[in-house]
């Protein structure tokens, strides 16, 4: 597959149709890998591909004010979709390098939550896609089954211990922003924890301001985050953030019948409205 | 004095000191290491490679009351004179302390570091495995370094301490207890010291980040250095020297809490000017701080090899690789800044 993903970026580069290649390297001649930009043909050996590729590169699509190439994985795809959904890029000014992936494993060697419930595993947008040679076996079924699950353990728990739960959760929190700053959908130039006048956010790690912050995060995101969980796997002190999401995401489903991320010429519910809907106060 | 002491009669010490003391200690709170009072002393990690957070929290905390303010008057905090006691921490993090009292005690007192700073004594625990991101020896301290410390442990790797005092305080702590070591005793400390230091394999030049730092000011260089970086904060709240922190008032309390250079807020004026408008420019401040400004404003590097912004960075950017790479140049051409 590496062989493959350098022929496809130098060829990228060659014909002009992108000016940088986002993708992977190694770190510092470790296993793990860190996020690389390739600009000229003959830094394409510096690209890898295999389960240390954690990272979602379409982070940086935002960044970016030239055309470029993103390797992406079937999660990372979606952020694609939802970015540009939301106009925040043009789908001709990037150049969709999707891998199949099986599975991806964290910094300790365990494959990630997110790839055991995995549904995407080949990108479901891409204008280039590097196939893997032993694709997953799991069945779609199987998967589906576990999704549900690990929602609805919490679900089934009373308010006031899911509330305990989550304060013992927002009390861990330093307000390092890691969370934000990973996420692709999180691109609005100013945050609500940075405006002061009106201060909506306590600015401090305080459980109050953390409570609001954390909570906001999640709800600026229901109906957009596409489950790549990047927040939950960057979050220093370990706050499962996407027990968060993946409830809003199943609100979202249950209310709207709407599974972000799978299709550009959908609108998202939440920018959307209708003439016929049935809440006076939409119309 | 060098003593030897078991490790139940290091633990009735830590209990005896709880009359007297808060302890702090390194604890296992839900898979993380964290340093944190405790009551009991079988929760005291011995052997652990280093905490998520370095000790500089309970000196500048993450959030702190400076004071109240209630119908336009002030009710000051008055500090808490609580004695405490640091328990384990490793030699880097005590360390850092001694740079942060360049910041907080030189110049201008602040009162609120210094009191924690008299209240707690510092207990350290000898490194016996540092891990690959450490690199403590380039910065003149080392996995057995007592320097900042009150009393230092070292683990003689069959449940005996070596624990020798630093101050008179600690002196005072360990008065006692235990025996005298003998020449055998220091023989294998030594020989521990030296297995820890031979694993740190990477040495790094500090004095030619400075040089670098200073003629690549203006280096285009940084302009794909940043590309990686997310400007999150982790990297810098988790640094046991970064001490940049901002103010604000939160209901009816004076609140300081952390900052980081790494936000866009953070140079940002009232007048809406923001001097470091970009990511370049906040990337570079926080390697020009440490290894450029710092060094020329009191003559050290600020940093202590402690290596948590190599674990931490959520997308592994190895700051030593940054440093490493600016090109050598003979003067900055300026121009960008």
């Amino acid at each position: 597959m590496v062989e493959e993903l350098r022929k496809k970026a130098e060829e990228l580069l060659r014909s002009g149709k992108v000016e940088a290649i986002i993708g992977y390297q190694r770190s510092n001649g470790s296993a793990s890998t860190t996020p690389c930009f390739i600009e000229a043909e003959d830094e394409v050996t510096r690209l890898v591909w295999d389960e240390h590729c954690v990272y979602n590169l379409t982070l940086y699509l935002k960044e970016m004010k030239k055309k470029a190439g993103v390797v992406a994985k079937g999660c990372d795809a979606k952020a694609v979709v939802a970015l540009i959904q939301e106009n925040q890029i043009e789908r001709d000014q990037v150049q969709i390098i999707g891998v199949e992936c099986e599975r991806q494993l964290d910094g300790k060697g365990r494959v990630l939550e997110k790839c055991k419930t995995c549904q995407v595993h080949i990108p479901g947008i891409y204008d280039v896609l590097i196939r893997s040679k032993t694709p997953t076996s799991k069945t779609e079924k199987e998967e589906l089954a576990e999704e549900d699950d690990a929602v609805r353990e919490l679900e089934a728990k009373p308010v006031s211990e899911r509330w305990r739960f989550w304060q013992k959760q927002f009390e861990k929190c330093i307000r390092c922003y890691a969370c934000r700053q990973i996420c692709p959908l999180c691109y609005c130039p100013e945050c609500i924890t940075e405006k002061t006048m009106p201060q909506w956010i306590l600015p401090s790690p305080s459980l109050k301001g953390n409570t609001a912050w954390n909570v906001v995060r999640a709800f600026h995101l229901a109906g957009r985050c596409v489950d790549c969980g990047e927040c939950e796997r960057v979050c220093p002190v370990g706050i499962p953030l996407r027990k968060l999401n993946k409830k809003l995401e199943k609100e979202i489903k249950t209310m709207f019948d709407y599974v972000p991320g799978l299709d550009p010429e959908k609108k998202p519910p939440l920018t959307d409205f209708r003439m016929d809907d049935p809440e006076e106060f939409v119309r | 004095m060098k003593r030897l002491l078991k490790k139940d009669e290091l633990e009735k010490m830590v209990a005896d000191l709880m009359e007297n003391y808060d302890v702090i200690a390194p604890v296992l709170k839900e898979e993380l290491i964290a340093f944190q009072p405790i009551t009991r002393t079988d929760q005291i990690l011995w052997d652990y490679p280093n905490s998520l957070k370095p000790v500089k929290e309970f000196f500048l905390p993450p959030r702190e009351v400076l004071f109240r303010f209630k119908q336009g008057k002030a009710e000051p905090m008055s500090p808490a004179p609580k004695k405490r006691l640091i328990w384990g921490s490793r030699p880097c993090d005590a360390r850092s302390l001694l740079l942060l009292d360049k910041v907080f005690l030189d110049e201008t007192k602040d009162i609120y570091y210094f009191e924690k700073r008299e209240n707690t004594l510092l207990i350290g625990l000898s490194c016996s495995d540092p891990q690959e991101s450490c690199f403590c020896t380039s910065f003149g301290s080392g996995p057995h370094s007592k320097e900042g410390l009150d009393l230092l442990m070292t683990h003689l790797k069959d449940g005996t301490f070596v624990v020798e005092s630093n101050s008179p305080r600690g002196e005072e702590l360990v008065k006692g207890r235990g025996r005298v070591v003998n020449t055998k005793d220091e023989e294998r400390q030594e020989k521990v010291k030296e297995e820890a230091e031979g694993k740190i394999e990477r040495a790094l030049q500090p004095d030619s980040f400075l040089e670098k730092l200073v003629n690549g000011f203006g280096s285009p260089y940084w302009d794909k250095a940043c590309l990686q970086c997310i400007s999150c904060g982790i990297c810098r709240y988790l640094c046991p020297t970064c001490h940049c922190f901002d103010i604000a008032d939160e209901d009816s309390e004076r609140v300081r809490f952390w900052d980081a250079c790494s936000f866009p807020n953070f140079t940002k004026m009232t007048s809406g000017e923001n001097p470091r408008h970009t990511k370049r420019e906040r990337f570079k401040q926080w390697y020009n701080h440490k290894f450029n400004y710092f060094k020329q404003n009191h003559g050290v590097f600020l940093c202590v090899g402690c290596g948590r912004c190599l674990r931490s960075c959520p997308v592994k950017i190895d700051f030593r690789e940054v440093l490493d790479r600016i090109p050598a140049q003979t003067a900055s051409p300026g121009g960008k800044g």
